[in-house]
């Protein structure tokens, strides 16, 4: 195949926004993601198959058989689970990845999220550290993807937010009901109720209307389209430049080296299950903190025999996939 | 017929519940292990899990479980999402069975409501994650979508006071019918 100047592992919230910023400065890129492109026509609000509730399987992938991992309990006993089990640690594999199907809530670290350990001080046995970046320096950052995604909120009069060149690019989205009544409670209670920052459009934004309100958010593709995520912002913007080449339903098997030990490309499953290669003069790996870790692991050679970046053994250590806290009772 | 109107005599969903049934049966015909009516359990296997789920959510001014067919969303789960989950139902059921024969010398449903409930109560003990396990698969199949194969008539919905329908999604499959088509993967 062709060799490209950059391939990217997994068109999720990071991957896409990679291939963006490559394809439009000029680079060739080729985009892999294993999983499918859904679109509004797929969204299925479906109460026990979907990407929060998975009792019945993964709305967007990935598929309970062919993905398993390992979870390792508070007693330090390894259990191999699937792709729709709670210990799993939740993942999307579909075109946008999580940001197809998520809440949509956009905030940014508060300044002292990067300085968790100066702070608050490391609990013992921890492996906590300080960012090795401040809050100032993503600022910028923080500003262009709100502004490119499209976020909707106002932290106006609320202590939650650091200092910020510019308000959010869209109003809040109108109050609904649970509003009226939480808010003047909240008030009353001293709290700040705010309206939080929101990837979903309160106005039309982006070429794509404002949000309906059906509410069925969280674990299901937006109706409407009006929920941002990589896959109706950044990636149709990657793609055309017609720079950036979209391959779904392709696993990335192994990043391949060559003698000195660069990064030369990867290796990967297409979708009828053929074994390609693509070459490329860069390999960004994006495809979330268990997978990312898993394909280093997988991409053994003799110059990284215990997988690439891995010398420490630190690959895969230390990783917090996204957690829920939340209580159930029976009565 | 305007399947949507109620006042008819016939509701929507007991013409969709007596079409399913025919389909059942249809359906058990080909499976030589199951019993009619069921895609997974035998006739016995059944009848102790509706037993159990019935002690999970007994009758009070609402249905019960089984009545609400939370039996046959598991039944249907059992042969497709729930596959693994086939050894733990066999066995689970019959270590409920045993210890009802031990305690009672009788077969579960045979059984009053209260013994009923004290051999729940031994395998919730005894037996923790099939008796976790099967509550969570009852409060699937009584508070799920009819479209999964349990909440016959929307029968918590209505007990909620849920509008209707509180799910609708495009590209649906639904257990509740004849054809049910299948999860778009």
């Amino acid at each position: 195949m062709n060799r490209v100047n950059a391939v990217v592992v997994g068109a999720g919230a990071a991957g896409g926004i990679v291939a963006k910023e490559l394809s439009v400065a000029g680079l060739s890129v080729v985009l892999l993601e294993r999983g499918k492109w859904y679109t509004a026509a797929d969204c299925r609000k479906d109460d026990l198959r979907n990407q929060r509730n998975t009792q019945l399987g993964n709305a967007f992938g990935p598929e309970d058989e062919g993905t398993p991992r390992v979870w390792v309990d508070a007693k330090g006993v390894a259990h191999t689970v699937p792709a729709s089990d709670g210990a799993y640690s939740n993942n999307a594999a579909c075109v946008g990845g999580g940001t197809l199907s998520w809440g949509a809530q956009a905030w940014r670290f508060m300044p002292q999220d990067f300085k968790m350990r100066t702070t608050y001080g490391a609990p013992v046995g921890s492996s906590l550290e300080d960012w090795p970046i401040t809050y100032d320096d993503l600022e910028p950052f923080y500003d262009k993807a709100e502004y490119e995604i499209g976020v909707s909120g106002d932290y106006s009069g609320t202590p939650f937010h650091a200092p910020r060149k510019r308000p959010l690019p869209m109003p809040p989205l109108a109050p609904n009901r649970e509003f009226g009544i939480l808010e003047p409670a909240a008030k009353r209670l001293g709290l700040h109720p705010l309206h939080i920052p929101m990837a979903r459009n309160s106005i039309p934004y982006n070429g794509r209307g404002p949000c309906m309100r059906c509410r069925w958010c969280v674990g299901f593709a937006c109706e409407v389209d009006a929920k941002n995520g990589s896959q109706n912002t950044v990636i149709p913007v990657a793609l055309n430049t017609g720079n950036c080449e979209l391959r779904t339903e392709c696993q990335v098997k192994e990043i391949l080296t060559d003698e000195h030990g660069r990064a030369r490309g990867v290796s990967y499953f297409d979708e009828r299950g053929r074994l390609l290669e693509q070459l490329a003069d860069l390999v960004v790996v994006s495809g979330c903190a268990t997978e990312s870790a898993r394909l280093l692991l997988n991409s053994r050679s003799n110059l990284y025999p215990n997988g690439i970046g891995n010398r420490y053994d630190q690959v895969g250590r230390n990783l917090q996939g996204h957690y829920y806290s939340g209580a159930m009772g029976f009565f | 017929m305007d399947l949507g109107d109620k006042s008819e005599g016939i509701t929507r969903r007991q013409f969709v519940a007596v079409g399913s049934l025919g389909g059942a049966a249809l359906a058990a015909g080909c499976g030589p292990k199951s019993g009619a009516g069921w895609e997974f359990f035998t006739e016995a296997q059944g009848r102790t899990l509706k037993a159990i789920c019935d002690q999970i959510i007994p009758k009070d001014d609402f249905p019960s479980a089984s009545e609400a067919g939370v039996h046959s969303y598991i039944d249907k789960q059992l042969v497709r999402h729930y596959r693994p989950h086939q050894d733990a139902y066999r066995d689970g059921l019959e270590q409920a069975e045993a210890q009802s024969r031990k305690r009672f010398g009788k077969e579960m449903a045979d059984l009053e409501g209260a013994d009923q409930l004290a051999v729940v109560t031994d395998l919730e003990r005894d037996h923790h994650g099939f008796f976790e396990m099967v509550r969570n698969h009852t409060l699937e199949g009584y508070y799920g979508s009819p479209r999964h194969g349990g909440n016959r008539d929307e029968t918590s919905w209505k007990m909620l006071g849920l509008g209707d329908p509180p799910l609708l999604g495009r590209a649906q499959y639904d257990l509740s019918l004849n054809d049910p088509g299948e999860p778009r993967r």
